[in-house]
């Protein structure tokens, strides 16, 4: 290789390096702001909510949870902590929505999964949850480190695209070898790519909710002056169907359907109320 | 004759009528009532009726009325209520008033059978009536008439009603499912009774059924279709072991029978009331074994499992709190007592209260109240049964559930802070996590980043763009105006080379100008100008550019620049300026 062409592919790495880094830190960048003068930041409310539950002071751990939720860190271990703190408060039903909000975001969270199966023990509706097929293409597409792997497949995708650059311009004798390295790094980058992006989908088109009313009662339409088909209790997982005015149509997992009032559910995504 | 004589005669004849009269009539009123029983016919198939008539006659007879519903006789079962009539009549002079009941009996078996005493209410006197043996006979069968099919007095080929019960052994508790069903091939019009009796040797749970819902059809071994229904639907459970009977249960149905001509063609039908018997059964209930019984076993007999919850996970020393206890499952939970809840001294339970109840779950509200404060466990929560499948006893348990106690507004004494209730493992919470990593929003999805977006998308549009733009640059590198171009980017290069070197390495320098001179004559001349001699190299520039004075000054740098390179002999900078001059010069 000549000085020129080592140059060339020294200019070509040094650009790669710096996208990845771009990438990274565009991946990386959260909205942990490290806290200002008038509030404490939120790993700070986490350790904080994590010692007030070791005193067994649990109103003021989901006092510092919620803080830290509504603050828009949808991170699954802050939904986590909540749900277990709420599990402990005996609020089955906001327990269990916070334990499908911190799976939804982190589908391999063991331990969320162990305490959802607790609360859903001691729910007045048996529960089977609205997260069985799903929940398995979740897990399956979370086998990879979601973030690793998206900067990964962005990495190979710079410099596949880079190898068949030279490939196609330079026609000496190692260009078609170039071509097919490119082009092999360029499918290893799509198959990189698509558990976290398949993973963001699933999270996009999440259907799901939790009943949070005590009791409720689901109708055969949207209005009071319907007839009653079934009664759900807190905590039931239910699937979205469509809305009309403050009543949404939901389905019992292998169970009946009806229509029930918006304000006795939570969407488990949290924008998700049709 | 004398009138004087005759009138006191007449009036001791009118008295004497009178006397005779009432003499003749008082007695009739006077009697007490008579009841007397006829049986018709006396000797019976299983395929007919027996009519009773009840005659009541004498004083008070009409306001006599039957007692009770009509009871069952000896192989005999009452076929509806009792019909009345009343006759009040004046004879001869004397008054007369009858009162008629008439009932009709349904053959249950064969051989003796008995129609029962009947209580008579007349004026407030009670008069019960003799029993009256009739004799029961079997019943030709029609041919072609299913077998088995119990209908046996009025149940025939058109019409009949069965029971059927899911199971005939079973264990003590068990609870089997009982139905009547009625079968036909002819319009059914409506059935009595109504509700049916409770069934000796049971507990019995109606459950609701619509028989229009249940109508099945099918075919019998004669290959004519049958419809049937469900009548009636039952959850049996045997209060004691031995062998049970379910007794036979009389029925009345009306049919539309068709009516035929003289000429066998149908022209329309006739209602009639068919009175059916729906067989008795024997259900054989056997003993729950005493080996492995549980102590706190209370008699439920199915399978089920258990479900406990405490309404609050904490609660202050002194409050109540509720542990909901649920047991679901197949099996006669009607009768099954609360699961036992085991819990430390120091929490005092109260009766449990039935919170619901529905079809395969009971549901019960155990209050608990924890007296100090502390972490306390609930339970295990046990229900004990007898599963019949198995034959054997099964105990459903929940484990402890724990239980947070504050100190109450009393003021319990503090224990220094409650013990962690979560702890790893187990059937217990999980404990709360802090991550070593900062906190991120999972929440915004990866194409919501735009700098991520345009990292991703940009190497496949440079793809794009060099695979669209690849040829066009090809094409324009070869054409007249792309050599140029070339020709100036190396003519250039090489200069830049010289004016770098030219400090340190002249005659490096001045090698760098002698190739962008060639270069540039080459491009000129069409042909490679190194072999050239200096006066062909003079003629053909001056020929190509038409201008003698610039190939003129191309020898003379060429020259200089050679001077330098091999002699070391001349000043390489105003070499290196004079070459850039003449290169400057594009060549048509």
């Amino acid at each position: 290789m000549s000085a020129r062409n080592r140059r060339r592919c020294m200019a070509a790495l040094v650009a790669c390096l710096v996208f990845l880094a771009a990438a990274a830190a565009a991946l990386a960048a959260g909205p942990d702001p490290g806290g200002g003068a008038a509030a404490l930041s939120p790993r700070a409310l986490l350790e904080q909510a994590a010692a007030a539950g070791e005193a067994g002071r649990w109103e003021e751990a989901e006092r510092d949870l919620r803080e830290v939720v509504s603050r828009g860190i949808h991170d699954p271990e802050a939904w986590y902590d909540l749900g277990t703190v709420l599990a402990h408060e005996g609020k089955y039903g906001e327990a269990i929505l916070a334990l499908r909000r911190a799976l939804r975001l982190d589908p391999r969270h063991e331990d969320a999964r162990a305490n959802l199966e607790w609360v859903r023990a001691r729910l007045a509706d048996a529960s089977e949850g609205t997260d069985g097929a799903r929940d398995l293409l979740a897990r399956w597409l979370a086998l990879l480190p979601e973030r690793g792997a998206l900067v990964a497949a962005i990495a190979l995708e710079w410099i596949g695209a880079a190898l068949l650059l030279f490939g196609l311009f330079r026609a000496r004798r190692r260009a078609a070898a170039l071509r097919r390295a490119g082009i092999a790094a360029l499918v290893l980058a799509a198959l990189l790519a698509l558990p976290p992006l398949g993973l963001a989908w699933l999270r996009a088109t999440d259907r799901s909710a939790v009943v949070l009313a005590e009791r409720a009662e689901a109708r055969s339409g949207p209005g009071e002056d319907n007839p009653v088909l079934f009664t759900v209790h807190e905590g039931l997982e239910v699937e979205l169907g469509r809305a009309r005015g403050d009543w949404v149509y939901v389905r019992v997992p292998g169970g009946p359907a009806g229509w029930l009032p918006r304000s006795a559910l939570a969407p488990v995504h949290p924008d998700g109320h049709p | 004759m004398n009138r004087a004589f005759l009138r006191p005669l007449a009036r001791t004849a009118v008295l004497l009528a009178a006397a005779l009269v009432l003499a003749g009539a008082l007695p009739a009123a006077a009697a007490g009532p008579d009841v007397r029983v006829k049986v018709a016919p006396r000797t019976v198939r299983t395929d007919e009726r027996v009519t009773v008539t009840i005659t009541v006659s004498g004083e008070g007879a009409t306001s006599a009325t039957l007692v009770g519903r009509p009871p069952r006789g000896k192989n005999l079962l009452p076929a509806g209520g009792a019909s009345t009539s009343t006759q009040v009549s004046w004879v001869n002079g004397r008054f007369s008033a009858v009162k008629q009941f008439v009932l009709e009996y349904l053959p249950a078996g064969v051989g003796e059978g008995e129609v029962p005493s009947f209580e008579i209410d007349v004026d407030g006197k009670t008069v019960h009536t003799e029993p009256v043996p009739v004799r029961i006979l079997e019943a030709p069968k029609a041919p072609g008439e299913a077998r088995g099919g119990g209908a046996a007095p009025g149940g025939n080929d058109e019409v009949r009603v069965r029971t059927v019960v899911d199971r005939d052994r079973v264990w003590l508790g068990e609870s089997i499912l009982l139905e009547y069903r009625l079968e036909s091939r002819v319009k059914i019009q409506g059935y009595d009774p109504d509700h049916l009796d409770p069934v000796p040797g049971f507990l019995v749970e109606d459950e609701p059924v619509s028989p229009r819902a249940t109508r099945y059809t099918f075919r019998d071994s004669a290959g004519r279709e049958w419809v049937g229904w469900v009548l009636f639907r039952r959850r049996l459970t045997p209060t004691r072991s031995g062998r049970l009977t379910i007794p036979p249960v009389p029925f009345t149905v009306g049919v539309v029978r068709r009516r035929e001509d003289v000429f066998g063609m149908a022209f329309g039908g006739f209602a009639e009331r068919v009175g059916l018997v729906a067989p008795a059964k024997t259900i054989e209930v056997k003993p729950l074994p005493e080996a492995g019984r549980p102590p706190d076993f209370s008699g439920a007999v199915g399978s089920f499992t258990l479900e406990a919850r405490l309404d609050r996970a904490r609660v202050a020393a002194g409050e109540a709190v509720q542990l909901e206890v649920t047991v679901r499952g197949e099996g006669n939970l009607s009768t099954a007592s609360p699961p036992t809840v085991t819990l430390p001294p120091d929490v005092q339970a109260f009766d449990p209260v039935e919170k619901r109840q529905g079809p395969g779950f009971r549901t019960w509200d155990v209050p608990i109240v924890p007296r100090a404060p502390g972490r306390v466990q609930v339970g295990p929560v046990r229900f004990a049964y007898f599963d019949p499948a198995a034959g054997e006893y099964r105990v459903a348990t929940v484990p402890p559930l724990p239980l947070e106690v504050t100190p109450g507004a009393a003021g319990g004494a503090a224990t220094g802070g409650p013990a962690p209730v979560a702890a790893r493992g187990g059937d217990r919470l999980r404990w709360l996590h802090v991550p070593d990593r900062p906190l991120r929003n999972l929440e915004r999805p990866p194409w919501a980043s735009p700098l991520l977006v345009v990292l991703a998308v940009l190497p496949p549009l440079l793809l794009l763009g060099a695979t669209v733009l690849g040829p066009l640059v090809s094409r324009w590198a070869g054409s007249p105006a792309g050599r140029r171009a070339r020709l100036r980017a190396a003519v250039a290069r090489r200069l830049a080379a010289a004016r770098k070197r030219a400090g340190a390495a002249p005659g490096e320098a001045a090698r760098e100008v002698i190739e962008a001179l060639h270069l540039w004559a080459g491009e000129v001349l069409g042909e490679p100008s190194r072999p050239l001699d200096r006066t062909r190299l003079f003629r053909g520039l001056a020929e190509r550019t038409g201008r003698e004075e610039l190939a003129r000054r191309f020898v003379e740098t060429l020259e200089a620049a050679e001077a330098i390179r091999y002699a070391g002999v001349g000043e390489i900078g105003r070499v290196i300026d004079a070459a850039a001059e003449i290169t400057r010069e594009v060549p048509r």
